[in-house]
């Protein structure tokens, strides 16, 4: 027997359990994808339920539909535009009064509802009773007694959906009333709304009138260019006068005084709450948590935990990564003789899937370590005990995480920027992570401090270069936030929700999302570019080159001045230095040489150039550009035999090393985290604002290095 | 009615009908010349959480914030005040919601309407922003926020029990 599709909603506040009662719902068949247009993500999952195909959209959390975060917004607009068959509203029934006001909301604006009253197990527990009936009839809507612990209520909730949709039920859809002097002023703009039927049958009147005494913005742009528009004006100036005059109030202001005063009502008649217990547990961890001595390296500790996990666990997982791509391209070396279409599937594809591959272990730790500090209610406060700090460049406490996360690595960084709500904190945010040294430039710093510097200045160097990082991504902070965004910056409403403890199954869950959309939307495109680079750095070859070296080689071999070891030392030493002379000649080593004369004022020769133009592709790159360029073959950064090269090149010295490791730091950072970037941002303004201000910075503040070390060494 | 001296504006007057604080601070308090009885008025006051001026007898005392919050006096006037002078632990009732822009419309969202009942949980480590509880939930803000909602105190809890307590962590 088949139904026929009904398509659900899932909406309420965050916290109030929705994404455990989804998981409930429709287990394991759920996909993540994005709401179109912005970065918030969209949950959704089917269930076949007595011969129908239900499917469930799990709705960003929110407290209200006003318009005044994209949450909001995208709620609003899907419930309007996609009608779904019914809304269920999930409500976290520990905390009616704040839950509730959003209920208010869903029948205003007529959506086909029913509610959950969600963690019903918890209320039992303390011993509070709640009238049911009676509170099915002063709000109007069926509520269903739900459970994601003990799973009751779910067959419940999935009976009334089948049933509200095949009209064996019907839930009478009543209205709120307000006060009469507001009611008066709704009837009217709703008499002037109904005249335009094409506005009215797409729009329930009564919830665009309520919605233009609260001054909605986008209510207003609906009805702004219609001609009924002076009619509904004046309506709205005399309600506006005469609220202040009668009450001293606005209408907005009333219609959120009465809408809560209902809701506290309600409650009173139906609700009977247990004597409240002294302490409850989120009072005694909170009052070590967030306590005024040791709430703070706590929270320090925390921190330098998920950072210690995501990173140093991570580890293993990416050097395993490591290994299987090394082994993989050894034998498909072995397979694929022909040198140019091995060198395209080993060093480009397989090393290209490798490096896309390789992010993957500090995502997933990063996130199943950010979904629990979400699940159990501390990401809250993590924010609450360092606001003070952030707030002082302009940033929200939640910009924290990501910001230390581009210690490590910027991918994960920027795609942590999700826990910011505000548009102005993420893109500022995602500006500033760059700046952040990551894990992959401290080989080039080993390098260059370890060559140039004694081992107790090196020391000293490198904390100098981290500190620089940091001091520059607060200036950045501070700028942006008064260039681009008037100062504006997130109000620190926040609610610090009852400690819980999140289901196990659901982080998993959610890591994998994190890690399947980092495949799907970025992956696909770093390998892309990965190739690309590749390409860059191996074509085109110069057969000039080769043909010169194949001489020299033959010769060699036909010489007999040398025994067999040296000539097979010579013959070495000879690939090494072809490899160095086909990458000056390749697309890469071009565009290094025709970049000398912008990096020559730092005193970067062209070698130089070409081994920061590749570092685009990974910074770590860097050391083994330089070891090809010296004809080195494979180095690594503790390389004796580079060290000794460098020291030897009479362009290098203290001046160029403090110079180039600002730079390292400071440029544009890989390809991967660049498209990661792009991918958060959302706007190619943004990724070319991105790529030219780090690169810009970078030679600033080098020039300025360089000249200033180059007066105190010599 | 019972107030702090941090609540109380310019020019108030009142009796110190209490000090709710340790040992330390009723010494303290008693060495600049205050003590429970005395008949004082307001003389000046900085901006938030600054220095506060008081008369006795002509005679004017400077506190500091911390100081004259544990000062109890008892006084004539409900005092008008915001939520970000507001001493941990006490209860108020929410009189006026001045706030402007996106910061209203969370606040309103939030529930902090005309007539809600808040306490002061307690301060951030760093002093900034405050933890409220709200209809039985906790809601965080910044004293900045703080500033535009205007409050009537309803009930000032006085930690006196605890005197002995030296170390009132927990």
């Amino acid at each position: 027997m088949n139904g026929g599709q009904i398509l659900v909603a899932l909406a309420g506040n965050p916290n109030s359990g929705k994404t455990s009662l989804f998981n409930k719902l429709v287990g394991a068949n759920q996909k993540v994808g994005n709401f179109s247009g912005v970065t918030v993500e969209k949950y959704e999952g089917t269930i076949q339920h007595r011969g129908f195909n239900i499917k469930i959209i799990d709705l960003p959390g929110i407290y209200s539909l006003t318009t005044y975060s994209p949450e909001e917004v995208i709620t609003r607009e899907y419930i309007l535009n996609e009608q779904p068959d019914v809304v269920v509203n999930v409500v976290d029934t520990t905390n009616l009064e704040r839950n509730l006001y959003l209920t208010t909301q869903l029948i205003d604006i007529q959506a086909n509802l029913i509610v959950s009253l969600n963690m019903y197990d918890e209320v039992e527990k303390q011993k509070t009773e709640i009238d049911l009936d009676q509170l099915e009839k002063l709000i109007g809507t069926h509520f269903i007694p739900t459970s994601a612990t003990d799973g009751r209520g779910v067959n419940d909730i999935l009976d009334h959906i089948v049933e509200l949709y095949t009209g064996e039920i019907l839930i009478q859809k009543n209205k709120l009333s307000f006060s009469a002097s507001i009611e008066e002023f709704i009837d009217r703009l709703v008499e002037i709304l109904s005249t335009d039927e094409d506005l009215s049958s797409k729009y329930y009147p009564r919830w665009l009138a309520i919605k233009l005494l609260v001054n909605d913005k986008n209510v207003y742009k609906l009805i702004k260019d219609n001609p009924i528009w002076i009619k509904v004006n004046n309506v709205l100036l005399e309600a506006l006068n005469e609220t202040k005059k009668e009450h001293d109030s606005d209408p907005e202001l009333m219609l959120n005084e009465e809408r809560h005063a209902l809701v506290r009502g309600a409650i009173k008649e139906t609700v009977k709450f247990a004597p409240k217990k002294k302490k409850t547990s989120t009072e005694i961890i909170d009052s070590v948590l967030l306590n005024r001595i040791t709430g703070l390296p706590l929270f320090i500790f925390f921190m330098w935990l998920i950072f210690h996990l995501t990173f140093r666990l991570g580890e293993t997982p990416m050097e395993w990564i490591g290994h299987f791509f090394n082994w993989l391209g050894i034998a498909v070396s072995e397979i694929v003789t022909e040198p140019t279409a091995r060198s395209i599937i080993v060093d480009g594809i397989i090393a290209g899937v490798g490096g896309v591959v390789v992010f993957l272990p500090n995502i997933m730790i990063l996130f199943f370590a950010l979904s629990f500090l979400e699940g159990t209610g501390y990401m809250a406060r993590a924010a609450f005990v360092i606001d003070k700090v952030m707030h002082k460049v302009g940033l929200h406490g939640k910009s924290f995480i990501p910001m230390i996360t581009g210690f490590g690595c910027s991918v994960p960084a920027f795609m942590a920027t999700r826990t910011l709500k505000n548009k102005s904190d993420r893109i500022t945010t995602l500006l500033i992570i760059p700046f952040m040294s990551c894990s992959a430039k401290f080989p080039v710093y080993v390098l260059i401090a370890g060559t140039f510097f004694t081992a107790s200045e090196a020391g000293n160097v490198l904390f100098g270069i981290y500190l620089l990082g940091v001091l520059v991504a607060l200036l950045t902070a501070r700028l942006l936030k008064s260039a681009f965004f008037h100062g504006e910056s997130e109000p620190f409403v926040m609610e610090l929700p009852p400690y819980r403890m999140p289901s196990f199954r659901i982080l998993v869950l959610q890591m994998w999302h994190k890690a399947s959309l980092y495949l799907r939307k970025a992956g696909t495109i770093i390998l892309a570019a990965a190739i690309l680079i590749w390409i860059a750095s191996n074509y085109p070859k110069s057969d000039e080159i080769q043909n010169e070296y194949e001489q020299i080689r033959n010769d060699v071999t036909s010489s007999e001045i040398y025994n067999e070891d040296e000539k097979a030392e010579v013959l070495e030493k000879l690939e090494l230095t072809e490899a160095g002379k086909q990458l000056e000649y390749s697309f890469a080593g071009r565009f290094g040489k025709f970049i000398e004369p912008i990096v020559a004022p730092l005193g970067f020769d062209w070698k130089l150039g070409i081994a920061l133009v590749t570092g685009i592709a990974a910074k770590e790159i860097v050391v083994s550009t330089m070891g090809t360029l010296y004809s080195l073959g494979e180095v690594d950064e503790t390389s004796q035999d580079l060290r000794n090269k460098l020291l030897a090149n009479p362009n290098y010295n203290k001046a160029v090393a403090l110079a180039l490791m600002v730079f390292v730091l400071l440029y544009i950072p890989c390809f991967a985290a660049s498209i990661v970037f792009h991918r958060e941002a959302g706007k190619w303004k943004w990724t070319l604002f991105y790529a030219v201000y780090t690169t810009t910075v970078a030679w600033i503040i080098a020039f300025i290095t360089y000249n200033l070390a180059t007066i105190f060494y010599f | 009615m019972i107030s702090r001296i941090s609540y109380c504006e310019i020019n108030q007057k009142g009796k110190v009908v209490d000090i709710d604080g340790g040992i330390g601070a009723v010494e303290n308090i008693r060495s600049m010349g205050l003590d429970i009885g005395d008949e004082i008025s307001i003389k000046s006051r900085k901006n938030g959480r600054g220095k506060i001026s008081v008369l006795k007898d002509d005679n004017e005392i400077s506190l500091g914030y911390e100081l004259a919050s544990k000062i109890l006096l008892e006084c004539s006037e409900q005092p008008k005040v915001t939520l970000d002078k507001i001493k941990v632990g006490d209860t108020v009732k929410v009189t006026k919601m001045g706030a402007q822009g996106d910061i209203r419309y969370r606040l309103l969202d939030m529930g902090l309407v005309k007539g809600v009942k808040l306490i002061v949980v307690r301060v951030a480590p760093l002093g900034d922003p405050i933890e409220v509880t709200i209809n039985s939930f906790h809601l965080s803000l910044r004293l900045q926020e703080a500033e535009n909602i205007e409050v009537e105190i309803v009930e000032i809890n006085k930690s006196n029990g605890n005197r002995k307590k030296r170390w009132g962590i927990f």
